[in-house]
């Protein structure tokens, strides 16, 4: 008789336990082509333990998503009235064991269609109106886990699987299908993919920190599952994930965690430069400067297909992309020389663009690149139900949570030959132009105006 | 940086607090989504169908870009749900480097006395509403409430029909 319960020790999880079906997934080619995408791209450059993979991830999202939604759905006496008269359906034992699988095949599953490096190189190098999401989604209907999902029995829809895993914000922002989910399919969809609660969210915070080694991405992920709750929120009259008020610290730690994780890690000025030659260097050496957006194709391309091309380019002096191979993996990459903080931009809103442009005229294109993010905040609005058995908004419950800023980079590298001069170059310049910006405030009024309103 | 977007949304919260408005972020986007529906002015903004009706992820980035330098700022007040945006100290700046026509600043303050107060129940109504007119190209009242009720099925037919009465208002329709 063959195995039904399997397990495998995890980082963040101890063990991870899965069945038969979820065995299969996991041996499936698709899953295991993620053993070979780092999860962080090149940050290992900055951060050396960050060399976990994508695979890892996708399982301790499978774990996250189920344990969720049993907090949500396993209980009746946790369901509020409302919340049951609305998926009364759904919440028949046969449905809801159905749909917890599919929530947790869609933890599994959500990054399949990763380009090598992760997101990297993603937005170039890609036809317009491609990304991992919808390459994901490709691979879920069309490759052997649509085979392994419809042979189940009962059967798994491979289009649940895609409704659950795939980003609703991205799908509606950037794929453009039309596809509006049902209420029911949202909170699914959130349970993976939500900004504040969602599974793949949370293991990432936990798993990026432990590898890098840093303590900013730890918060107390029990304490969180534990608060929440299903409810009708009062905003839209939508059934929606929200959170005890007794559990609003740990949503705050996690929120503040990824805030950090942001600044720290994932926005590191280094690894935003080795991203930038990676594109520099795939673009070069790939076939029409893009990765093809047939998965079929893509299961061919992984991080070790790149590196091998890369060090092959390195050690040969001759090869066209030696250059761009020793930016990638001798050091040779470009260096900071100015890094956009807040006063300069209240002072001169548009001094990144500036600045890029005049180190452009002084130096050459070749030996400057800049890079931007953001700004951008995450809508941290979600319903919080108080010992009252009110609904607040969480901007109200907690200060922290109304007062995190926004996530904004800036950046300007120039050439290693170049860099000291280039740093103190940058330096002058960003005096003069704020200078000359403020000259033109008092000009005309916009000076009177700040003072006036006592800001900044 | 595209600063006529900024002093369209200056505008748009201007016009809407002379009219008592709450002026959250699903305020503007609402608004801006009926201007853009209306379609007298260029609206440089592109929308979606999302959760709760039009949405504007180009509207958010700004929103986001104007509070980074202060040409906005939020607020959250003790009544209500989700935050206030107002004026900041360089929204001078936005409005002087994006300067809005006399077309399009009485395109804006038609579509805020428009909206006047109205909350956010009412605002994904009436946006969604207008939406499916525009483009999904429905013109029958019930085919409009019946796909209204579709996508948002808390809002009862009844309702979407008296949402696509007042839209027609808006949008001019004629019988």
């Amino acid at each position: 008789m063959s195995k039904q319960r399997h397990e495998v020790r995890d980082a963040i999880h101890g063990f991870i336990i899965f069945d038969p079906l979820e065995k299969k997934l996991m041996d499936s080619q698709p899953m295991q082509r993620l053993r070979c995408i780092h999860q962080l791209a090149m940050t290992y450059q900055v951060y050396p333990g960050a060399t976990h993979k994508r695979f890892e991830h996708s399982l301790g999202v499978m774990e996250f998503a189920g344990r969720i939604f049993d907090q949500l759905f396993n209980e009746r006496e946790r369901l509020p009235d409302d919340v049951h008269g609305r998926i009364a359906d759904e919440m028949r034992p046969e449905s809801r064991a159905y749909w917890r699988r599919v929530v947790r095949i869609g933890g599994l599953l959500h990054d399949l269609g990763h380009l090598p490096f992760s997101h990297a190189a993603e937005k170039e190098l890609l036809p317009e109106g491609w990304n991992h999401e919808r390459l994901t989604a490709e691979m879920i209907r069309h490759s052997e886990i649509a085979d392994i999902l419809r042979s189940e029995r009962p059967p798994v829809d491979p289009e649940d699987v895609v409704d659950v895993a795939w980003d609703a914000e991205k799908r509606a922002k950037e794929a453009g299908d039309g596809k509006t989910l049902s209420p029911w399919r949202n909170v699914l969809n959130e349970i993976i993919c939500g900004n504040t609660f969602g599974g793949d969210r949370i293991d990432y915070l936990l798993r990026d920190s432990l590898h890098a080694g840093v303590a900013y991405g730890r918060f107390d992920p029990d304490r969180l599952i534990s608060g929440l709750t299903a409810l009708v929120d009062p905003e839209d009259d939508e059934i929606a994930i929200g959170l005890l008020s007794g559990a609003i610290h740990s949503a705050e730690a996690l929120l503040l965690a990824r805030y950090f994780m942001y600044t720290q890690v994932y926005f590191h000025d280094v690894r935003r430069v080795y991203d930038l030659h990676l594109k520099e260097f795939l673009r070069s050496s790939l076939p029409g400067g893009q990765f093809p957006c047939d998965w079929r194709e893509l299961m061919a391309h992984t991080d070790h297909e790149v590196l091998s091309c890369a060090r092959a380019a390195c050690a040969d002096p001759n090869d066209k992309n030696h250059v761009l191979a020793q930016t990638l993996l001798a050091r040779r990459h470009y260096r900071t020389v100015y890094e956009l903080v807040s006063p300069d931009k209240k002072a001169r809103p548009t001094i990144l663009a500036d600045l890029v442009e005049q180190a452009t005229n002084e130096f050459g294109a070749e030996r400057i690149r800049s890079d931007k993010y953001g700004p951008k905040s995450e809508t941290n609005n979600f319903p919080v139900k108080t010992e009252v058995d009110t609904i607040e908004s969480s901007l109200r419950v907690s200060g922290v949570i109304a007062n995190l800023p926004p996530v904004e980079i800036g950046l300007v590298f120039a050439h290693p030959d170049i860099s000291e001069r280039a740093t103190k170059w940058a330096k002058e310049q960003v005096t003069l132009l704020i200078h000359s910006a403020t000259k033109g405030e008092t000009d005309n009024g916009v000076q009177e105006a700040r003072d006036d309103s006592g800001g900044h | 940086m595209e600063f006529k977007k900024h002093a369209m949304i200056l505008a748009v919260i201007d016009g809407l607090k002379e009219h008592g408005s709450w002026t959250g972020k699903t305020h503007v986007q609402k608004t801006l989504s009926l201007l853009h529906d209306k379609g007298e002015i260029e609206v440089p903004f592109e929308f979606v169908l999302y959760r709760h009706g039009p949405y504007s992820f180009d509207v958010q980035a700004e929103l986001e870009q104007m509070r980074s330098y202060t040409a906005i700022e939020i607020e959250v007040q003790g009544q209500g749900y989700g935050v206030v945006l107002r004026r900041g100290p360089m929204a001078i700046y936005a409005d002087r480097m994006g300067e809005l026509s006399p077309n399009e600043k009485q395109a804006i303050a038609k579509v805020c006395r428009f909206v006047g107060n109205k909350g956010v129940k009412d605002l994904e109504k009436l946006a969604t509403a207008s939406w499916i007119r525009r483009w999904e190209g429905k013109t029958d009242p019930q085919a409009v409430a019946k796909r209204l009720h579709e996508l948002k099925p808390h809002i009862p037919e009844a309702a979407a029909l008296l949402a696509d009465n007042e839209i027609q208002g808006w949008l001019g329709v004629t019988a």
